[in-house]
């Protein structure tokens, strides 16, 4: 078991959000996770986001959308986290990023694990959360930081480690969720 | 990560304690806050499947289409489906009717291309922010900026540049698929307020149509769809419409189960061919011998319909033996230099009414050849036109051209019985044969085979140049809307141009003229246009690799950089900015040069260093936006409303609707050049700068220029779809049905062909119920053409035309552009492709190959050692570039097909298929200072000439292939 166990839901949720925040934007997450955990941004970071993210710029960057990593269908794919958003009562702002995007991966984890921790001693609504959450893991966001991690070598300090941690944060709560 | 820490150690501070939702992208369905939606209870989960019981349910449809130049096959209405802000998928709208019983509808229009738009629009390539060069040009290293700061420096950089420089130092590099909607007319209106100047993309796209504006002054000559179901003989020359015509295929197809025969006239056995009663192959470059001995047998067999050719053409006008100019007005009595002779029998001389075809009754003699006295008391030999080109004709029996062009003598003969037996001729025209250097030569022999034989005017009876059908208010827009009149403008030139109409010109040259004045001094109120084919060779430096043109093109009468300075030292052909002033800040929009224009490696190594600025407006990031100083991200065509000019072949005003927000930070096109016009007047103002002087010494209002652009607020820049609206309202074809029904319905057919100079050369009725059949104003109302002669003219006395022995149609043998290299590289479309916005579209690359490839006939291939799939290196004297070998049969020894628009970086190694083509200027094309052969939109400059590229292949190892990278 790794430390992983220890955590929170409310603590999980707020990681979550973080990683949302590190893959949204070149110095996102900085106010909620600590420098140990992902290094500042350096004074280039800006280009370095794009270098290390952005396929139609730069012949190294990794795609932080599923669909790039993904022998599925872009529209079924769409059209599957739409639902999913959707069953849980969410609806996508019209200005919003693509549903496959990471971060509005990550953004959904943050409010499953937020709702776990609003729903504690509710069995039946922590263990629909939980199954939900090991689906979604399953499925989509922990094989897409895996690919996305597979590319990261090139990437600058502060995204090599942000992939880094991000995928080993997803491993671990994927063991907690199936041996809970 | 060590073990034994908590992971809660890597929260900040008052991370937990302030733990709270924070979620950009998502709101409660129900309408409620996230806290509250959280917490309620959540709903049952029980798999992943559960997720799948919504599927098929949408917030809404609405009509789209796209802003696409597919050209002849474009304009399709879509209906879009969205849920939660996303365009799911599209299919075609199919509501068409049915023009009347004869003829088969419409519908489905749209193909694979347009049903994957849905797809293209959230690929990964897509610009969702404004991004700044971080790095050199074409470093790969940008960061993001906001549009404040985007704008505001590019607003300080155009207003430095008009001070420092003039406003002609700024140019607006349009591709085709500017839409003579909102979006292009925002673009248009901050051009003319700024007096900055607007490429003309029409002549370095090579879709010039030389041949049809040699002979009827315009090239705007196209029937509606359903024409073709009159035709009982359609020729397919110059294009591959089962390629790229998808959704007009269907009528050529199913006129066969009319009776119709198809021909189908190309080296290679086309996927049109394979769809034709009769394929003629011929070798690339050399219909125009096949053309003139289809001509042959028809004058030799006494077909030619006389009374046609005596009303309509010039063919029974007089011409001068000694100097080989018409004889004139002037010469007989010292009159008009304008006024031309045809003769009765007996050699009497008839003036020609230039106001009128009819001949009353007047029967001409077109075989006269006398003597005419002259008003300087000398006497002169003349001849008619139709005399000379018998005489010339007779070069071409089929015995002969069949040793220029390949083509059996018996299959001449054959094609000749079916073109001359047809009760009504028709073609399926492309822009194939403007991409030969002389393509001029080869469309006007075409031209000919259907004025001899009368086959114009009539349904199913015709020949096609080019299509273009717009609304007639995106002047006026542009213009500021403050003309009650639309044919003024409120211009200097307005004024003379009524005075032209009221001595009895035409509409249509009326607007030729207008459209002319656009390219040297519009006055004022219409923006200044240049032409890209001069701009690309002068400035680009694309007319460097043509300086070994001589050795390529024999029989030229000077070198075609002499020829070319010539004709600007001479001013026959308008360049903005001139030859001597340097183009320092281009926008890309709708355009992407560094991939399209052939030769263009030259305008990285001369051009791009002389720019201060570059700015590419795009939805997605092309070749030219890599290497771009600022790429501003604009709305997919899905994200934003307005309406796309069509052509006369589907002739129904398309509408796209916004269906979706635009993602990330993308903007409409509109709203990006009103706020560039918001920027600059407030950097004008910050500086204390109320206006500039034009270089065209008009004064440039720069501290009134939002309020000028908006039309003093009428239209902010959020007032995209007010703006387009306002466009099809002062329309005079299009005014018959609102705005808010043609968005709802998405089409509408035009009730008229308008007085744009883009349509009006059509010269025909849109009748209810009937096929538009172009050329009717010339023919049934006998109105004169826009030439010299005001007749359909064949004979061109311009002294280039003469000097170079084509004042008269003739084959000339194609030249060997790139080397004396043994394989031709020709070109064209493809099913999955057409432009460059779908090449690199994944589900596209899936139904072919997926990357760039050259054709190969068996035995050329063969011969090389080269299999299917194999890399190989294409070269020449200018280039090369590396690409696999695509080995088919159905390719004419000798031919190679490059076919069109892979992106640069999509190529192995440094090269693009664009490397091996220098495309010289052809002399000829540099005329200007006529009565016809002159600058107008889209036509009357010069081209670009790809299909003549010489080059062979080789077979390279794997070593080398892994040596060129990525590709």
């Amino acid at each position: 078991m790794s430390t992983e166990a220890s955590l929170t839901a409310l603590e999980r949720s707020v990681f979550y959000r973080g990683l949302a925040e590190a893959f949204r934007s070149p110095s996102g997450g900085t106010n909620v996770l600590d420098e140990s955990w992902i290094p500042a941004p350096s004074p280039n970071a800006k280009t370095e986001f794009l270098e290390a993210f952005e396929p139609s710029v730069s012949k190294t960057a990794c795609s932080l959308y599923e669909s790039a990593h993904s022998s599925r269908d872009q529209t079924a794919l769409f059209e599957e986290l739409i639902r999913w958003y959707d069953h849980f009562g969410l609806q996508r702002k019209a200005k919003a990023e693509l549903p496959d995007h990471i971060s509005v991966e990550l953004e959904f984890m943050h409010f499953l694990c937020y709702r776990e921790h609003l729903s504690e001693g509710d069995e039946a609504a922590l263990g629909a959360l939980r199954r939900a959450q090991k689906d979604f893991l399953n499925n989509h966001l922990h094989p897409l930081s895996i690919s996305i991690l597979g590319y990261s070598q090139s990437f600058a300090n502060r995204f090599k480690v942000l992939c880094g941690n991000c995928e080993q944060f997803l491993r671990e709560h994927t063991l907690v969720l199936d041996n809970g | 990560m060590s073990k034994g820490v908590t992971r809660r150690s890597f929260l900040k501070a008052g991370a937990l304690t302030a733990a709270s939702l924070a979620m950009p992208n998502f709101l409660a369905r129900s309408g409620g806050s996230l806290q509250a939606l959280a917490a309620e209870a959540p709903p049952d989960f029980n798999s992943a499947l559960d997720v799948y019981r919504k599927a098929w349910t949408w917030d809404k449809t609405v009509r789209g289409t796209h802003m696409i130049n597919c050209w002849y096959q474009a304009h399709c209405a879509f209906d879009v489906y969205v849920k939660d802000g996303i365009v799911f998928r599209e299919e075609q709208a199919a509501e068409y009717q049915q023009l009347n019983p004869d003829v088969p509808d419409m519908n489905p229009r749209g193909c694979q291309k347009g049903c994957s738009f849905s797809h293209r629009m959230y690929e990964h390539n897509r610009i969702k922010h404004p991004m700044r060069r971080a790095g050199g040009r074409g470093s790969g290293k940008w960061e993001q900026v906001s549009w404040d700061d985007a704008l505001n420096a590019i607003a300080d950089a155009f207003i430095d540049t008009m001070i420092e420089e003039g406003t002609d130092r700024v140019i607006w590099d349009l591709g085709p698929d500017i839409n003579i909607g909102a979006a292009n007319a925002a673009q248009a209106r901050l051009a003319q307020l700024t007096h900055s100047i607007c490429l003309d993309s029409n002549s370095s796209n090579g879709d010039g149509h030389r041949g049809a504006f040699e002979t009827f002054g315009n090239v705007y000559i196209e029937r509606s769809l359903e024409d073709y179901f009159y035709s009982d003989v359609i020729i397919i020359w110059g294009a591959n419409p089962i390629f790229t015509s998808i959704p007009n295929a269907h009528f050529f197809t199913e006129a066969r189960y009319n009776g119709t025969e198809i021909v189908c006239i190309a080296p290679d056995y086309s996927a049109s061919a394979t769809k034709a009663d009769l394929w003629v192959p011929v070798k690339p470059g050399t219909d125009a011998a096949l053309a003139l001995a289809i001509c042959w047998q028809i004058v030799e067999g006494g077909h030619v319909n006389e009374a046609f050719v005596s009303e309509q053409s010039d063919l029974p006008l007089l011409v001068r033996t000694d100097t080989g100019k018409f004889l004139t007005e002037k010469d007989v009595d010292g009159g008009l230099e304008s006024s031309f002779y045809m003769a009765a029998s007996g050699g009497e001389l008839r003036e020609v009414d230039r106001k009128d075809l009819d001949l009353d009754g007047f029967t001409p003699d077109l075989e006269a050849a006398f003597e005419v006295p002259l008003e300087d008391g000398t006497k002169v030999q003349v001849r008619t036109v139709f005399s000379l080109l018998k005489e010339r004709l007779s070069a071409y029996t089929p015995e002969a051209a069949s040793e220029m062009c390949g083509t059996s003598p018996g299959l001449i003969r054959r094609l000749s019985k079916m073109v001359i037996e047809a009760k009504a001729l028709s073609n399926v025209s492309g822009s194939s044969m403007n991409k030969y250097f002389h393509g001029n030569l080869t469309e006007r022999a075409m031209i000919l085979i259907w004025v001899l034989l009368g086959q114009m005017g009539r349904k199913g009876a015709g020949y096609s140049a080019f299509g273009f059908l717009a609304n007639d208010g995106w002047e006026d827009y542009v213009s500021g809307l403050r003309m009650k009149d639309r044919f003024t403008f409120g211009t200097e030139i307005g004024l003379d141009l009524v005075w032209d109409w009221m001595k009895g010109e035409t509409s249509e040259q009326f607007f030729k003229k207008l459209s002319t004045s656009q390219f040297i001094d519009p006055g004022g109120n219409l923006p200044v246009w240049t032409s890209s084919a001069l701009f690309w060779h002068v400035h680009g430096g694309v007319a460097e690799l043509a300086e070994q043109a001589d050795q390529w093109v024999p029989n030229l009468k000077k070198p075609v950089k002499e020829a070319l300075h010539e004709s600007l030292e001479q001013k026959w052909l308008p360049l903005q900015p001139p030859a001597d002033k340097t183009p320092r800040i281009m926008f890309h929009y709708c355009s992407n040069p560094l991939r399209s224009v052939r030769g263009s490696q030259k305008l990285l190594e001369v051009l791009w260093p002389k720019l201060k600025l570059s700015v590419a407006i795009d939805f997605r990031m092309s070749s030219t936006a890599l290497q771009a100083d600022y790429v501003l991200p604009a709305a997919a065509w899905y994200e934003v409303t307005d309406h796309k000019w069509v052509t006369p072949l589907v002739p129904y005003n398309h509408v796209t609707n916004k269906a979706v927000e635009p993602l990330g930070e993308a903007k409409p096109d509109f709203w990006i050049f009103t706020m560039l016009a918001k920027h600059m007047e407030a950097r004008a103002k910050a500086r204390g700068l109320d206006f500039v002087e034009s270089h065209l010494g008009k004064e440039i209002r720069l501290a009134n220029l939002y309020q000028d652009m908006t039309m003093d607020g009428r239209f902010g820049e959020d007032d995209g779809d007010a703006a387009a609206g306002a466009i099809l309202e002062q329309s005079s074809n299009l005014s018959h049905v609102s705005w808010e029904e043609q968005k709802e319905t998405g089409f509408v057919r035009y009730d008229g062909i308008g007085l744009s100079p883009l349509s009006i050369g059509n010269a025909g009725e849109l009748k209810e119920g009937e096929p538009f059949i172009p050329l009717t104003y010339h023919i049934d109302d006998k109105q004169p053409y826009p030439t010299q002669t005001r007749r359909i003219q064949f004979y061109l006395d311009h002294p280039l035309y003469l000097e170079h022995d084509e004042h008269l149609p003739r084959f000339k043998a194609p030249p060997s552009i790139g080397g004396d290299y043994p394989l031709t590289m020709t070109g064209g479309h493809t099913r999955w492709s057409v432009h460059s916005v779908w090449r690199d579209n994944a589900l596209m690359q899936r139904l072919n190959r997926g990357q760039p490839y050259i054709v190969v006939g068996q035995k050329d291939a063969e011969a090389r050692s080269i299999a299917d799939g194999d890399w190989v290196r294409c070269y020449n004297d200018v280039g090369e570039f590396f690409v696999r070998a695509k080995v088919i049969t159905g390719a004419m020894p000798g031919q190679t097909i490059m076919y069109h628009s892979w992106e640069n970086y999509q190529f192995a190694g440094s090269g693009d298929a664009r490397s091996v083509s220098p495309s010289p200027i052809n002399p000829v094309e540099l005329a200007g200072d006529h009565a016809h052969l002159k600058i107008g939109m889209l036509e009357g400059q010069p081209g670009c000439f790809d299909r003549d590229t010489r080059i062979e292949i080789e077979k390279i190892s794997p070593e080398d292939r892994a040596r060129l990278g990525k590709g």
